[in-house]
């Protein structure tokens, strides 16, 4: 037996907190399920994928005392459907579980406990404060460079290093590189330096879901270089890292100069979406000419079309014309919050540079490509 | 008749299928015929049986046997290296026999194409069955080997019909008739129905053609994927498969499995096999100016099991340069010592246009303009001088051991005329007649 009341809201967001944690396709079934467990005056919840794990405390009028595991997506998908305030909670002797509310009445088949993946438990020690919107807005402007090759599980996911009284983030897919940096506050507690570590792609969108409800800062740890650990509340998140080597990115951080280009965001960004319409599948190039005080936009795809445009700019340097992918270009350019922009390009084979110019915290590197038709 | 009937129409649309019998024997014999009617056949250089004449198989030696299970089977079996250059030579006359008769001509592979005759009555003076009746004849006649036409319909009506009675055979499947020729055909030998299909079908208690044909629309549309809905259309005879002349552009995969004897497992040499299939991919891929965003390596045992691995690279690329790191780890992952293999393949998945190059940041652009250009230069050898004229180190040992170049030459290697080299000959065959 093991019997609660909970209210619907709660409950219902508890559980989808923990819905892209728990696994979509797994050949063990209790890694779809969610653990509750009730105890004095609230309700656990934890999910795991066995890489990354989820406990969070709620509260509730917890009647018997116990635990359960049941399908979190059934389980979300009724409470969503629920119209009362407040959800009976009840797991009976052969594990079977009655959820009801008013005239409604849900009953499925929940695995016990004893079989649910073990989740470390958290010491309550080591851990360093950090404000939740910079740990957010680095997070924002590296995700989506991170790789998804299979064969370089060191791109999976993004690095994170702390250094001369700064904070950074740095991902790539081997083609384009997103660094930002940013200074620690006065009222972040992170001390000393701290060699990087990389928090794969899931581990970070998860993270990220974590900073962007409310809190002012966050929690973080790292426990042995195989987990980090991020508290809020009383929500504790914990993901275990890759262990793997990150490339040298220093390395390819440009030093020469190129010509540079300033541009306003805006319309940079609009006029790269319209040659973006031109891409498909099978092409997404977009050739840059800087002439004659302008950018020349163009795009030709065989399958598709062509399209063209230009921007009056400022530049300095030489003329040039080069081939980016298009998509690269937006990712990077999205990101930026500032009203102008530097693309500084080095020729046909070498790494453009995009950020801010009021802010050098942020660059994106991005590796041209060869556009067959020239 | 059958109570069941698909169209009123006789000939919406008239498509046939002609389809080599015992193709590559069928050419020996064409050009040497004092082996017509005897036990034959080809593949010598490759140690298995590639092909074998009716008069081989009917005493039990199949496509795929090992030379000396062949010879066991049929003592005085007599083992030809295989002449592609010859083959193709016919392949490409019987194709233009069958042109003559229509333009819209799909060269479906080496020994096999569709011809679309709609509308072709008035213009020859002939019904349809009239019309592939004349071009069976006319192939026979004019390069002496045999064929078999199937006429219907629609391309996998008309696959069926030329299955339907072979060696020598004519069938004609019109509209009104087409049931009773799915009635008792296993749906696995429709055209384009694989395993996982035929597993499908049966689960829904479906064995035959026909039972599949006659499922409600309804069903057809909620139950099958697209493909498999065109084919359930095809069988119904609405024609939705396009006699399409030109030649292919678009490849969704290329792969390249080759079978060797004797078995081995060997490591450098099963890896040299593996090496060179990933060439010849790769050629073909280059040709098309395609590149794979992932690439499949699978291993043959000699008991048919069959292992597999794949991996996504971070490049498309159809430069085998470029892939032997991921193609190495491929095959390491596969590789077991006490196992013995009779093939190796290698898939190239998810074909893009081979247009743009995206530089790495990771690595030169030099490296990679120098392997593009290294390629250029490649495949202009290879134009002159023959396929795999320069080729990786790790394919390199199969240059030495059976490549093909065990037993003897062909017949066709061994004949010069005036002006011909190694690499360049007359596009005839020659035929020996001997006196």
């Amino acid at each position: 037996m093991m019997e609660f009341s909970m209210d619907r809201n709660l409950f219902l967001a508890g559980v989808q907190r923990t819905l892209g944690i728990v696994e979509r396709k797994t050949t063990i079934p209790i890694l779809n399920n969610i653990l509750l467990s009730a105890g004095e005056n609230k309700v656990r919840m934890v999910a795991t994928d066995r890489e990354i794990g989820l406990v969070a405390d709620y509260e509730a009028a917890v009647k018997v005392p116990g635990e359960i595991t049941v399908a979190a997506r059934k389980l979300s998908e009724m409470l969503r459907e629920i119209e009362g305030d407040v959800i009976d909670f009840k797991k009976l002797d052969n594990n079977w579980v009655n959820i009801t509310c008013d005239k409604v009445a849900y009953r499925i088949p929940g695995i016990p406990a004893d079989d649910y993946p073990e989740v470390v438990e958290e010491a309550d020690e080591g851990f360093f404060r950090m404000k939740s919107d910079m740990f957010k807005e680095m997070i924002g402007k590296t995700m989506f460079a991170i790789s998804t090759d299979e064969m370089r599980p060191g791109l999976n996911g993004v690095y994170f290093e702390c250094k001369g009284g700064k904070v950074g983030m740095v991902a790539t897919d081997g083609h384009r590189l997103s660094i930002v940096t940013m200074d620690i506050g006065d009222e972040d507690s992170i001390h000393g330096d701290m060699e990087g570590i990389i928090i794969p792609r899931k581990g970070v969108s998860e993270i990220r879901k974590l900073v962007e409800d409310g809190n002012e800062y966050i929690e973080m740890a790292i426990r042995d270089r195989r987990a980090c650990v991020f508290k809020k509340d009383s929500t504790i998140l914990r993901v275990m890292l890759i262990d793997a080597d990150y490339p040298d990115y220093k390395k390819v951080m440009p030093k020469d100069d190129g010509t540079d280009i300033h541009i306003d965001r805006d319309k940079m960004l609009r006029s790269l979406k319209r040659m973006s319409v031109m891409s498909s599948e099978r092409f997404s190039g977009v050739k840059i000419e800087v002439s004659g005080g302008k950018v020349h936009l163009s795009s030709i795809n065989p399958d598709v079309g062509e399209a063209k445009d230009e921007i009056d700019i400022s530049y300095q340097g030489e003329n040039m014309t080069v081939g980016y992918n298009v998509r690269y270009l937006i990712d990077a350019i999205d990101v930026i919050h500032e009203d102008t922009i530097s693309l500084m390009m080095r020729g046909k084979e070498g790494p453009g540079v995009i950020q801010p110019i009021e802010n050098k915290n942020y660059m994106c590197i991005v590796m041209p490509i060869k556009l067959r038709e020239e | 008749m059958d109570e069941y009937i698909f169209g009123l129409r006789s000939w919406p649309r008239a498509i046939l299928h002609i389809d080599g019998d015992a193709f590559f024997t069928s050419c020996e014999e064409a050009i040497h015929p004092e082996l017509r009617g005897k036990p034959l056949i080809t593949g010598g250089e490759r140690g298995i049986v590639a092909c074998a004449s009716y008069a081989a198989k009917r005493r039990g030696v199949k496509r795929g046997v090992p030379l000396h299970e062949a010879r066991r089977l049929c003592p005085g079996l007599i083992i030809l290296p295989s002449d592609y250059e010859t083959y193709s030579l016919f392949s490409k006359r019987m194709f233009d026999v069958l042109r003559h008769f229509t333009p819209q001509v799909e060269e479906y592979s080496i020994d096999e194409a569709f011809g679309d005759i709609t509308g072709m009555r008035r213009a020859l003076h002939s019904s349809y069955e009239g019309i592939a009746r004349t071009v069976k004849q006319e192939v026979e006649r004019e390069l002496g080997i045999g064929v078999t036409v199937g006429l219907s319909v629609t391309k996998v009506l008309a696959k069926i019909a030329s299955k339907y009675r072979k060696p020598d055979g004519f069938t004609a499947i019109p509209g009104r008739d087409i049931a009773s020729y799915l009635r008792d055909l296993p749906v696995k030998d429709i055209w384009g129905i694989g395993h996982a299909t035929t597993h499908y079908l049966s689960k829904m208690g479906i064995e035959r053609a026909l039972d599949f044909a006659r499922l409600p629309e309804e069903m057809a549309k909620r139950r099958f994927t697209k493909p498999t809905r065109e084919i359930w259309q095809e069988l119904r005879g609405e024609s939705v498969y396009p006699v399409s002349s030109e030649e292919k552009a678009a490849y969704a995969s290329i792969s390249k499995v080759k079978t060797f004897s004797p078995p081995t497992n060997d490591r450098e040499y099963l890896f040299a096999q593996l090496s060179r299939n990933l060439e010849s991919a790769c050629i073909k891929a280059r040709r098309y100016r395609l590149a794979p965003v992932k690439i499949a390596v699978l291993l043959k045992e000699q008991n048919f099991h069959t292992e597999g691995a794949e991996a996504r690279l971070s490049r498309p690329s159809a430069r085998p340069l470029e892939l032997s790191g991921v193609f190495r780890g491929l095959f390491d992952s596969l590789y077991r010592r006490s196992a013995s293999y009779r093939a190796t393949g290698v898939v190239l998945l998810d074909l893009i246009e081979d247009n743009n190059i995206q530089y790495p940041l990771f690595e030169s652009p030099l490296r990679i303009e120098k392997i593009e250009r290294l390629y250029g230069v490649t495949d202009l050898l290879a134009e002159k001088y023959g396929k795999h004229t320069l080729h990786l180190g790790g394919s390199h040992i199969i240059e030495k051991f059976g490549k093909g170049k065990r037993g003897t030459p062909t017949e066709r290697e061994q004949t010069r005329f005036r002006g011909e080299s190694k690499r360049k000959h007359l596009g005839l065959p020659i035929i020996h007649v001997k006196v």
